[in-house]
């Protein structure tokens, strides 16, 4: 097998793949941003004159008043090129001459039709419901998909007061993220199938079936006979996170968690509180089944060690140890991280008012042959139809 | 459908959640996955929770990987294949001979997929790292839900690294295993679940780093409904939530709740208005569905083309008859319903999909078929333990 030479060249896991997306949302367009990440060319085709409608939500970029200026779409879109439609905003046409993959969300296209004219196109569509199904075409929003599919009950399952704590959907845009991530995991399936000999497929994802296998765990507790799944907390024993082995510690400011599960880290925990008296008590925390048992009078006596400090001074003096320990970061302890700036997560999307850091590929590889894939990049939100 | 991955290898040795969900996925794509496992091992043992539903598509090999004829072993059968994942703490598998740099010595074109929790570079690269810590550290527990001492509703659980981990993973393999069919380069992937977890959070630290005012949609606040969110309906832990984004659903609800006069207002006729008055449009949501049964309140407002869906259980949602005819959770030969691929081809085909393998079941096929040992040195290694 030919081994490459290394060369200056960033890595383009994808190269040559040439992507046409008519797609909005949130879902489908990040499918296409993160193949554009690896390398393929990537055409979004929009709305003429307005544009994608993400161009008009907020947050916005300081110092831009074009319809660029959308944070989100920008981080939706960076590194694609953008034309638009004709009036007629037609599903796409000549656009697909030259390219192996389409992404649409408007479940307006007819794959089987396009496939006859374009042999060699895939055609990936991203829609609440999918193509097939009694509910394809029931109104949705990304949060309605989460609580018919079980993901929001399991969310806040189990709670001492359901009344209190409703179910709910995920942080930030992670749920339609993650769709759009499947997405491209999807479209690289189908280029693999063609790389192979076989036929373009037309794949047909839906965030509802996707939102509903999130619940894989709840299905392993449905084997095991359960049927209820009721919210209301009746006994501790495993419902908490590791069996009831981690414990979240309220720090000087903020909220550390921290998981001592094995004997011996509990040995080393103890000893970084100090061995305290409390420690030496059997009946207390003996073993991990006692230790689990009493779970609340034990969080009581470690957040007395752990109120003195800040949460990143308790991991730090944690893990020192040898014990799994994090802070529960905040944005801004999140873009000031020096992990991830060590590791060159965040890429910085050019603004007409300076460089604004948003989150990169979340992982790094080089390749036999001496090529990386690029880390921090500068990108841009693509223009309104700048290739038309 | 011609198998995506037809011909590829993979030397799996993954554990817990996140790498046999990356695995699994591989298998149900065409890949021949071999996973390396122990009677030494608990989880390998017990193979109980959510192994069947894991751990499917896959072969099964028990080997002892601290004996260093077990390391040899595993060279050669790694000279024999494409791809490694694994997931150890850095220095298990440089201990055993078995890290990258080793294994590319007997195999140059290897693919070698690490996940850790943080990368295997950087300050904190040797910190001990567990999933729902991790949800902690990428900042979306403490978006969900207030942070509390009894880690309820707030993200901390169901498990959500993990899965989004596996995604990424085989986003990243599937990109590679292109990029090796082109060029014939392999490469190390080093992929960090806090990573994972954060590229799915972009408004949050792009609200912090612009200084912008409001927060990032979290839990049933998608940011850009009025109404909108989870609402309690009459009869026992019954929600549903309700998504108006759009003068359209506006309409839709003004009648679907018999109030016309609400919709030629002139405070609510435009999106910018409603949300503006969220809270108030959201308590006058809440005061009709209040006393309504859910699922008459859903039929209501979606048959006036307002995005609704009442909080469903898991016992709900794996009857579904949209997901029974998806073939969302198939029901495999030895009667364990498991997830399939996130998506279905034209056929309505979701990947092969075989039952979780016994512990060794394949060890006459690995180390007789594909290193061609003969009985006698396949029996010597069983009686010397390093088969088990």
């Amino acid at each position: 097998m030919p081994i490459a030479v290394a060369s200056s060249r960033p890595l383009r896991l994808l190269d040559g793949v040439r992507v046409v997306e008519w797609a909005e949302g949130i879902s489908a367009p990040f499918c296409a941003r993160i193949l554009a990440d690896l390398g393929a060319d990537v055409v979004k085709l929009e709305r003429p004159v307005t544009g994608d409608p993400m161009r008009a939500a907020g947050p916005f970029l300081p110092g831009d008043n074009t319809s660029n200026n959308s944070a989100l779409f920008a981080y939706l879109n960076a590194g694609k090129r953008s034309a638009t439609l004709g009036v007629s905003a037609a599903p796409p046409g000549r656009d697909l001459d030259n390219a192996g993959l389409l992404v649409e969300s408007h479940g307006a296209v007819d794959p089987e039709a396009l496939q006859r004219e374009y042999p060699g196109l895939i055609v990936l569509s991203v829609t609440p419901f999918g193509r097939t199904g009694p509910l394809r075409g029931t109104p949705s929003s990304d949060l309605t998909l989460q609580h018919r599919a079980g993901w929001a009950h399991a969310m806040a399952r189990p709670v001492d007061e359901p009344e209190a704590l409703a179910p709910r959907g995920g942080a930030d845009h992670e749920a339609p993220l993650a769709v759009g991530l499947a997405a491209a995991m999807a479209a690289i399936w189908g280029l693999l199938v063609v790389q192979a000999g076989g036929a373009p497929p037309c794949i047909d994802l839906a965030s509802y079936d996707f939102y509903a296998q999130l619940g894989f765990a709840d299905l392993a507790d449905w084997s095991a006979g359960e049927r209820a799944f009721g919210r209301l907390r009746v006994r501790r024993d495993g419902t908490e996170a590791a069996g009831g082995l981690t414990w979240i510690l309220p720090c000087a400011t903020g909220w550390v968690m921290v998981s001592p599960r094995e004997q011996h880290q509990w040995d080393k925990w103890i000893a970084l509180l100090g061995s305290p008296s409390w420690s030496a008590d059997a009946a207390l925390c003996g073993t991990r089944v006692v230790r689990r048992v009493n779970f609340f009078p034990l969080q009581e006596k470690m957040a007395a060690w752990s109120r003195q400090y800040p949460p990143a001074e308790v991991a730090r003096r944690a893990q020192e140890v040898g014990v799994a320990c994090f802070p529960v970061s905040t944005p801004g302890e999140l873009l000031e991280n020096a992990q991830l700036l060590h590791r060159g997560f965040f890429d910085r999307l050019r603004t007409a008012s300076g460089d604004v850091p948003m989150p990169g590929l979340p992982f790094r590889m080089a390749a036999s042959g001496g090529e990386a894939l690029a880390r921090e990049r500068a990108l841009r939100s693509p223009t309104l139809g700048e290739t038309s | 459908m011609t198998a995506a991955l037809a011909g590829i290898r993979v030397v799996d040795f993954s554990w817990i959640i996140a790498g046999p969900m990356t695995t699994k996925m591989l298998g149900a794509m065409g890949a021949e996955v071999i996973k390396i496992e122990s009677a030494l091992r608990p989880e390998h043992m017990n193979r109980g929770g959510a192994f069947p539903i894991l751990n499917n598509n896959k072969r099964s090999c028990s080997i002892d990987i601290t004996r260093p004829e077990g390391q040899a072993l595993l060279r050669r059968l790694v000279a024999m294949s494409n791809l490694v994942v694994e997931n150890f703490s850095a220095r298990v598998l440089k201990k055993h001979g078995l890290a990258y740099e080793d294994l590319t010595a007997v195999r140059p074109d290897l693919i070698f997929v690490s996940a850790s929790g943080v990368g295997r570079t950087g300050p904190q690269k040797d910190g001990l790292a567990y999933g729902t810590l991790l949800q902690a550290y990428s900042g979306r527990a403490g978006m969900i839900g207030e942070p509390n001492l009894k880690l309820e509703a707030m993200g901390i659980l169901p498990v959500w690294t993990d899965q989004v981990t596996a995604l990424w993973e085989t986003l990243a393999v599937l990109a590679a295993v292109h990029h090796w069919r082109r060029t014939g380069e392999g490469g190390h992937i080093d992929l960090s679940m806090l990573e994972s977890t954060v590229a799915l959070l972009p408004e949050a630290l792009l609200r912090h780093a612009l200084e912008a005012d409001g927060n990032a949609p979290a839990g049933n606040d998608e940011g850009d409904a009025a109404p909108g969110g989870c609402f309690r309906c009459a009869g026992d832990d019954a929600w549903i939530a309700v998504s108006v984004r759009s003068d359209r659903e506006w309409e839709g609800l003004c009648a679907a709740i018999a109030r016309p006069d609400l919709q030629v207002e002139g405070q609510y006729k435009q999106q910018r208005g409603r949300l503006d008055r969220k809270r108030d449009l959201d308590a006058l949501l809440a005061s009709w569905l209040r006393d309504r049964d859910a699922a008459a309140a859903e039929t209501a407002l979606l048959a006036h083309g307002v995005p609704a869906a009442r909080t469903r259980r898991f016992t709900d949602v794996i009857e579904d008859p949209q997901l029974v005819e998806r073939g969302v959770f198939p029901e495999l030969p030895d009667g364990q319903r498991s997830i399939a691929l996130p998506w279905r081809d034209a056929d309505g085909g979701r990947g092969t999909m075989a039952p979780a393998p016994a512990l060794g079941q394949d060890n006459d096929y690995v180390f007789g078929e594909l290193l061609g040992m003969g009985r006698d040195e396949i029996d010597a290694l069983i009686a010397a333990e390093v088969i088990r």
